[in-house]
C-alpha cells in the first residue's frame, strides 16, 4: 500500500491551495443589499424562492459592504449615486467583485443625460456585465456563474502580485 | 405637454421637423446645380427652413397649413409631380444622393394630413371663478383659458400671492391642496419663466391651474405659508429652473447635488451637459481597460 492510498484511507485529499481558496470563495459569494432601480426588482426575484440564488451560494444578501464579497450594481447610476458607490466599494474587503447588471449600469442605458453616469465601470472596476433591460433572473444567475468561473481562474500568487503592483 | 402645445400651436411641429431633415441637407448642399433644379429647390425651401429653426418660429407653419388642409388629394398629387421633376435632374450630378430624397418624399404625405388637436379657448364671464377674481383684483388683469375642459387662470406676477391666498381662504373656492407646482422656460421671451400652480379643493372637487409669467432673475414669492407642501415643490423648481423663492424656509437643491452648477430644465441647458467640475471633485473617473 503506497502513500497515496494510505492518505485516502484517512480521508486526506491533496490539492492546490488555489483550488481550495477558489472553491471556498466562489461557493459563498455574499452580495451586498444594494439596488438602484428596476433591475433591483429582478435581483430580488433572483434571490427569492422561485429562482433561488442560494443554490449558487450567493443568496445571503449582507446589509453592510464590510461583510460583502460582491456588489451587484442593479440599476441606473446617477452621478450623485456614483459618489456613494465609490464609498461602498472602498468599504468592501478584498477580494471583491462587481457585477454590472443591466444596460443602465453597464453603459448608461437610455439615460444619456446630464444626471446619469455612462457606465459604472467609470468609477469602479467591473468583473461581469449582464445585458438586458432589465435582465431576467436567469441572466443574473448566468452572470453569477460566469463570475464563479472567473474566480476559479484566480491564483493567490496573481493576487499578491496585483497588490504589490498597486502599492508600488 | 399642454404647455408646449400652447407655445407651439402646431401640434405636430416637432414630428415634422425631423423627417424633413433630408430635404434640409439636400437644399443646403447643391449650390452650383442646374436651373431646372432651382425651382424644385425653391419649392422645398419653405419646408426646410422651419426644421432648421427648430421650434422657436412656428408662426410660419400654422399659417401655411390650413391652405393644404381642404384638398389633401391636390397636395398629394402636387408632391408626386414635384418628385418627378426633382429626380431626373438630381440623378445626373449626384447619383449617390438619389436614394435619400425618395424615402423623404414617401414619408411626406402623412405629415400633411391635418391634425386637429385640442385647442385653448378663452374663458368668458360665465366662469364664476374668473369673474370673482376679476372683481376682487380689477387692476391685475387676470385672464382665463380653457383647455380640454381644464380651466387655466393667467395671473400677473405681482398679484400672484394675493390671488393664491384668496383662492385658498375664500369659502367659495377653498383650494386647500396644492397638487403641483412647476415651471416652464420660454427661452427668448421677455417674461422668460412661467410658474404653474395646480390647485385642488378637497371639499368641492375642482382642479384648476394658475399660471404666472416672470422675468429671468425675478424672485417669486414662496407659497409655503399658504400650502406647506410647496416646500419641496419650490425646491424642485429652484433645482431645475433656478427660480428663487423669497420666504422659503430652506431653499436648496433637492434632486441634484447641492454644489452642482447649472439648472437642467432650462432650455439653454444641454441635456447631456454634466457639471465636469463637480465630477472632478467628487468622482474618481478611471480609464476603462479594453
Amino acid at each position: 500500500m503506497d502513500l497515496a492510498e494510505k492518505a485516502l484511507e484517512k480521508n486526506i485529499v491533496t490539492t492546490t491551495l488555489d483550488a481550495v481558496f477558489n472553491w471556498a470563495r466562489r461557493s459563498s459569494l455574499w452580495p451586498m443589499t444594494f439596488g438602484l432601480a428596476c433591475c433591483a426588482i429582478e435581483m430580488m426575484a433572483t434571490g427569492a424562492s422561485r429562482f433561488d440564488m442560494d443554490r449558487f451560494g450567493a443568496g445571503i444578501f449582507r446589509p453592510s459592504p464590510r461583510q460583502s464579497d460582491v456588489i451587484i450594481i442593479a440599476g441606473t447610476v446617477t452621478l450623485k449615486m456614483a459618489e456613494v458607490i465609490q464609498k461602498l466599494y472602498d468599504q468592501m474587503p478584498e477580494p471583491k467583485w462587481v457585477i454590472s447588471m443591466g444596460a443602465c449600469s453597464s453603459v448608461g442605458g437610455p439615460f444619456d443625460t446630464y444626471s446619469t453616469l455612462q457606465g459604472v465601470d467609470k468609477v469602479i472596476p467591473v468583473d461581469v456585465y449582464i445585458p438586458g433591460c432589465p435582465p431576467r433572473p436567469e441572466a443574473l444567475l448566468y452572470g453569477l456563474m460566469r463570475l464563479q468561473d472567473k474566480i476559479d481562474q484566480m491564483s493567490i500568487l496573481d493576487y499578491r502580485k496585483e497588490q504589490r503592483g498597486a502599492a508600488s | 405637454m399642454d404647455e408646449e402645445k400652447k407655445q407651439n400651436p402646431d401640434p405636430d411641429g416637432r414630428p415634422d421637423a425631423s423627417p424633413e431633415k433630408p430635404d434640409a441637407t439636400e437644399s443646403a448642399r447643391p449650390g452650383e446645380e442646374a436651373g431646372g433644379e432651382a425651382t424644385a429647390e425653391s419649392e422645398l425651401e419653405p419646408e426646410a427652413k422651419p426644421s432648421k429653426a427648430v421650434r422657436k418660429k412656428p408662426p410660419s407653419r400654422p399659417v401655411a397649413k390650413p391652405k393644404g388642409e381642404p384638398e389633401p388629394e391636390a397636395s398629394a398629387s402636387d408632391e408626386s409631380g414635384q418628385d418627378e421633376e426633382a429626380e431626373p435632374a438630381k440623378a445626373a450630378p449626384e447619383p449617390t444622393a438619389k436614394p435619400a430624397p425618395k424615402p423623404a418624399a414617401a414619408r411626406k404625405p402623412p405629415l400633411r394630413r391635418p391634425v386637429k388637436g385640442p385647442t385653448y379657448e378663452d374663458l368668458d364671464e360665465s366662469d364664476e371663478l374668473l369673474a370673482d377674481l376679476q372683481e376682487r383684483f380689477p387692476e391685475a388683469g387676470i385672464s382665463g383659458q380653457v383647455f380640454l375642459d381644464q380651466p387655466i387662470y393667467n395671473v400677473p406676477f405681482n398679484a400672484l400671492f394675493d390671488v393664491l391666498i384668496h383662492l385658498r381662504d375664500d369659502p367659495r373656492w377653498n383650494f386647500d391642496y396644492l397638487v403641483d407646482l412647476t415651471a416652464l422656460d420660454y427661452l427668448g421671451d421677455e417674461l422668460r419663466f412661467c410658474l404653474v400652480y395646480h390647485l385642488y379643493s378637497y371639499p368641492d372637487g375642482p382642479l384648476i391651474r394658475v399660471k404666472s409669467r416672470l422675468e429671468a432673475g425675478e424672485v417669486a414669492p414662496s407659497v409655503t405659508p399658504i400650502w406647506k407642501t410647496a416646500d419641496w415643490l419650490e425646491r424642485e423648481v429652484y433645482d431645475m429652473f433656478g427660480i428663487e423663492f423669497s420666504g422659503h424656509p430652506d431653499l436648496k437643491r433637492i434632486l441634484l447635488p447641492e454644489d452642482w452648477h447649472g439648472y437642467p430644465l432650462r432650455k439653454d441647458y444641454d441635456i447631456k451637459l454634466q457639471d465636469q467640475s463637480w465630477i472632478r471633485k467628487h468622482l474618481r473617473i478611471r480609464k476603462v481597460p479594453n
